[in-house]
């Protein structure tokens, strides 16, 4: 099995701009926090830069939340229609 | 399982700090700094240039007549315009192991690796040079004739021209990781980005600080006056001054005004006397 391009890499999407509003952080804060420059994080946030493995468990740990409630290989149900009841969506 | 509790809210916004003409000049987006790493491939063209031409020394034929010469503005616009890159990719290639998060390292490693082929075929171009235009100096000096091939020619070669070449090459080994961050690095944040007011845009910017560095460059070739550098550094500072505004900078005070005004005053004098002395004079 070959290597896949970079082109052909699947983008992994995450939560954290949700995440650290709900937490009232800068990127700064959360940088520090993390240990990375908060141009990291706004790479991060962006999909820009994917994070290694080392870097996940460290915002999962931050946060307190499994990594897969922070990245994930499809995109994120927005909060709004989590919320929403069946009828509401409909 | 958490070993790290999240901070209390912020409570205080982030200070921004003092911006600088430097600032103000340092292109944060990918296509600005995609522009200047051009700009900067071009300067370094036009110093080969001006190296392998006439005496093939970079300080000239010292004869005063201009022939061979490096316009002054040469000088100051390589390292501004290498400076400006190296702030827009916050120096990586430049900083110790320590201040690099994994994101920067892998940006460092993944831009040498690029450089390096890059830096081979610079070496390969120089040769290259060496040999057609080296070949004619090396023709002046008296250890070889007309029926020196090529080949043999090249073991004569003027010792300028070697130092110009490894000046050369030294330029490019240094300037190539950065520019290939610069080319690579995506735009910068929100945060970093000049918050919209009454500065100028970059693209603007841009735009001024490049007719400032054509212009000078060919007001130095043209009328061999080397005044043409001021009006670079003028553009600079005026650059600056308007990027400060755009930076986010509080209301300048009344006091504060004045001295900046007096200083681009002063400025543009010193120029505008440089320029007619140096028109009356040659």
């Amino acid at each position: 099995m070959g290597r896949r391009s970079k082109e052909a890499e699947k983008p992994i999407f995450n939560r954290l701009p949700v995440l650290r509003a709900e937490r009232h952080l800068s990127r700064q804060q959360l940088a520090e926090a993390i240990g990375v420059n908060y141009q990291t994080i706004g790479y991060l946030e962006r999909g820009d830069y994917s994070p290694s493995l080392d870097l996940a468990f460290r915002l999962a740990e931050f946060f307190d939340l499994p990594i897969e409630a922070i990245f994930a290989r499809e995109p994120f149900t927005p909060t709004s229609r989590q919320t929403s009841t069946p009828e509401e969506a409909q | 399982m958490s070993t790290m509790a999240a901070p209390t809210p912020a409570t205080a916004p982030h200070e921004r700090p003092e911006v600088t003409w430097r600032d103000a000049a340092t292109p944060l987006s990918r296509a600005s700094r995609r522009r200047w790493t051009g700009c900067y491939v071009v300067l370094l063209m036009l110093l080969a240039a001006g190296i392998v031409d006439d005496a093939l020394a970079v300080s000239g034929d010292g004869d005063g007549d201009g022939d061979g010469d490096i316009p002054l503005i040469m000088f100051i616009a390589v390292p501004v315009v290498f400076g400006m890159l190296r702030r827009g990719t916050r120096r990586i290639t430049a900083l110790d192991h320590p201040e690099l998060d994994e994101r920067d390292i892998h940006a460092r490693t993944s831009a040498y690796r690029i450089a390096f082929p890059l830096l081979a075929l610079v070496v390969l171009a120089g040769l290259g040079l060496l040999a057609a235009f080296g070949l004619e100096e090396s023709k002046r000096s008296t250890r070889i004739d007309a029926q020196t091939t090529l080949t043999e020619a090249i073991f004569v070669i003027h010792p300028w021209a070697l130092i110009g070449l490894g000046l050369w090459i030294a330029l490019w080994a240094a300037f190539l990781p950065t520019g290939t961050l610069a080319w690579r690095e995506p735009d910068a944040l929100e945060l970093e980005l000049t918050a919209d007011g009454g500065g100028l845009g970059e693209a603007i910017r841009d735009a001024v600080l490049g007719v400032a560095l054509a212009a000078g460059l060919a007001i130095s070739l043209l009328a061999e006056m080397d005044a043409a550098a001021l009006l670079f550094v003028a553009a600079l500072a005026l650059v600056g001054a308007l990027g400060r505004r755009a930076a986010g900078q509080p209301a300048m005070s009344r006091q504060r005004k004045w001295r900046v005004a007096i200083g681009l005053t002063l400025l543009m004098a010193f120029v505008a006397i440089a320029i007619v002395s140096s028109s009356g004079g040659g």
